[in-house]
């Protein structure tokens, strides 16, 4: 009997041990990865085995009932973009005036990006009048420039006036064929310029003054790595494309400005290819760009910004010795108004204009950290025509890639929470955002609910791609959970095999998702097969979603969550497309 | 015999010496010379043949310094680089004769490579 409770003892420390050594082997988890080899390695032995992708390709005779005729892109809608100071009035005894500002002084929800917010606020509470009796109220519409520009030049708005960070905006709608009137060229001095990580800058400056000049000098030749946001909505952007095309055709010796056969030149073309392999991350705003510098400033090590924003970011525990290096034409804040303007109303901006530029406003705009001493006057470049600019802009998409293909796997959420206006809205926006790939570039589509399933093969964006991917586009449905990593790693496997034939191109997997995953792998699980992949995650938060793991999967590269709603995601999409495709 | 023999291989060994010592002091004590590259934007057929040129001043010379420049930089390289390294620098910008002519200035004795030459 004492023998058999023996044995039932050393039975029972067997099975126990049995059983830690069978968790511990079941447990061990994904091997190291440490590089993209190993990352694939992993991804094709561990995880895509675990995951059961569903094959519905969309085939070429579908396909091909969709045209892919040019449609007009939709204008944001100006209610979207918020008003301080006077809201749009009625009353006749009041004169309502609404101008379009720039966000880096009309966002009145940040202390120091709202002096004009601030001088519209105490010039109505003075309650001037105009001669006819009637009292100006200003309203200040907070537009990024660009937008505005778009709005403005397709005659979706008529605000009173408009007033935009630099008068490159200006010449651009001119060139388009807006009538205006400068009521002043500057509202406020400022300047752009480009914000240098404190190492880099002691470095290049044992060589004397670090000049607009001498950093680009340093980035063409490799030494410095930046990021720039849409030179097509960002006005630092477009500045420096400006600066950096005008410096390369030699005008600083001339002054004289751009021309549009200079662009093509291969002296030009040559130092905006050798500026575009440094260029780490194009973004779609400054602020991701404000938020990888201060993440990781080390492999970012320069991006533009303007003058008071960079004060700012000179306030936050360790950038203090950030430095700036300005360039290009001033951020002067012109305003014009138009020729629908009544005559009140044209008063009313001048009065306006006349109390902005009061030495008590202008010294709230250097106590908001405006830059007063026009440091560029010797050294902007003269304004080029809204041609030149047009050009230029189309010149950085068609070249910005520098001859490398981008590959992007666009990976959709089609669970069951996207019914309805959600599910729309991805779908009308595919269609909008299409039109932004360049020819050549590689796009393909993977939808994810209880199983990924792989609906547009990875190839070359042509006419019958993009047909492919309006059909897509049509044939998204939402049901189901959310695998959101199964949805991934098929994406990312795409991405990875394309990778092995052409290692010099740019990689990227789009994530779009409105809830968290409740079905297949975890993030633990894939955590880093993703970081070791070399390709860079851009998560849109759909919804209201908890963006933790989002945040935690755009930190693995260079990249920010951006949040978006079925009103807002066409322009998302458009602008992610137009930047990295 | 013996003594005469030491003699004479202490009279040719201090000659090899002599001549190698010789040799050594005309090899360092004449400056090494410099290299002038345009690295402003050359097609890539033509920057090969500036490469080729640089490789035989590479092999037949004592190069000391090569200075890099074009209308927006300037950079001395010293060590000189290998040809390698030459063959594939990226070409850009506009070329600079002020800064050309002020190398020249300085190196009158440097030899010029670019892709017009």
């Amino acid at each position: 009997m004492k023998r058999f409770k023996n044995l039932r003892t050393w039975f029972g420390w067997w099975f126990i041990c049995g059983i830690c050594l069978s968790s511990l082997w079941a447990c061990g988890g994904i091997p190291s990865v440490t590089s993209v080899e190993s990352a694939d390695r992993v991804l094709h032995a561990d995880l895509l085995p675990k995951i059961n992708v569903e094959k519905s390709l969309i085939s070429d005779a579908v396909a091909q009932r969709y045209t892919v005729q040019k449609v007009a892109e939709p204008l944001p809608k100006l209610e979207d973009f918020p008003v301080y100071g006077a809201q749009p009035s009625t009353d006749s005894k009041i004169t309502y005036i609404e101008i379009l500002g720039s966000a880096e002084k009309s966002n009145g929800q940040k202390q120091d990006e709202r002096w004009l917010v601030s001088v519209a606020e105490t010039f109505n509470a003075k309650r001037v009048a105009t001669p006819s009796g009637q009292t100006i109220q200003v309203g200040i519409r907070n537009v990024p420039s660009g937008t505005a520009a778009q709005l403005l030049a397709a005659q979706a708005v008529r605000p009173t006036g408009f007033s935009p960070s630099n008068h490159l905006w200006l010449q651009l709608l001119q060139q388009q064929g807006l009538s205006s009137t400068i009521v002043t060229p500057r509202l406020v001095p400022n300047s752009a310029g480009f914000v240098v990580e404190s190492t880099a800058y002691q470095t290049l400056a044992k060589g004397g003054e670090v000049t607009f000049e001498r950093l680009l000098d340093a980035i063409v030749s490799g030494k410095l790595t930046v990021g720039y946001p849409n030179p097509y909505t960002s006005s630092a952007s477009l500045n420096l494309l400006y600066s950096l095309f005008w410096r390369s055709a030699g005008h600083h010796q001339d002054r004289k400005p751009l021309t549009v056969a200079e662009l093509q030149s291969p002296q030009v073309n040559s130092v905006f290819d050798a500026f575009q392999k440094q260029v780490l991350v194009t973004t779609t705003t400054t602020l991701d760009l404000k938020e990888i510098f201060i993440r990781d400033r080390q492999k970012l090590q320069a991006f533009p910004l303007e003058y008071q924003s960079y004060q700012t970011l000179k306030k936050l525990p360790g950038f203090e010795d950030v430095a700036f290096v300005p360039f290009g034409v001033p951020h002067d804040s012109p305003l014009i108004g138009f020729a629908w303007n009544s005559p009140i109303q044209k008063e009313a901006l001048k009065q306006f204009a006349d109390f902005a530029e009061s030495a008590e406003m202008q010294k709230l705009a250097i106590a908001q950290g405006f830059d007063p001493t026009n440091s560029l006057k010797n050294t902007a470049p003269p304004l080029p025509s809204g041609e030149v600019l047009k050009a230029a802009q189309s010149f950085w998409k068609q070249r910005k890639d520098g001859g490398r293909t981008v590959y992007l796997s666009l990976v959709i959420d089609t669970s069951g929470s996207m019914e309805g206006a959600r599910m729309q809205a991805v779908k009308s926006s595919l269609r909008i955002a299409a039109q932004s790939i360049n020819p050549g570039n590689y796009v393909g589509l993977t939808a994810f609910s209880d199983r990924p399933t792989a609906i547009v093969p990875l190839a070359p964006f042509d006419s019958l791609q993009h047909q492919r991917l309006l059909a897509a586009a049509d044939q998204l449905r939402a049901d189901g959970g959310t695998a959101m990593y199964d949805g991934i790693i098929s994406g990312l496997s795409d991405l990875l095999e394309r990778k092995k034939a052409d290692p010099n191109g740019r990689f990227y997997l789009m994530l779009l998702s409105d809830g968290e995953t409740n079905q297949g792998l975890k993030f633990d699980q894939v955590k880093e097969v993703l970081a070791h992949s070399e390709v860079r995650f851009y998560p849109i938060a759909y919804g209201e979603v908890n963006q933790t793991e989002l945040q935690a999967i755009a930190q693995l590269r260079e990249a920010t969550v951006k949040s978006s709603d079925p009103q807002k995601l066409q322009t998302l999409f458009t602008e992610l497309f137009q930047t990295n495709l | 015999m013996a003594a005469l023999n030491r003699y004479l291989l202490q009279i040719l060994g201090a000659g090899w010496m002599l001549f190698l010592v010789a040799g050594w002091a005309i090899a360092y004590s004449s400056p090494g010379s410099v290299v002038l590259i345009d690295r402003s934007y050359c097609a890539p057929t033509q920057w090969q043949q500036v490469a080729q040129a640089y490789e035989r001043h590479y092999q037949t010379s004592r190069l000391q310094t090569v200075i890099l420049f074009n209308d927006l930089s300037q950079e001395n390289l010293s060590p000189a680089p290998t040809p390698s390294v030459v063959r594939n620098l990226t070409t850009y910008g506009r070329s600079n004769p002020v800064r050309l002519s002020e190398l020249q200035r300085i190196y009158p004795n440097a030899q010029l490579l670019n892709c017009r030459s």
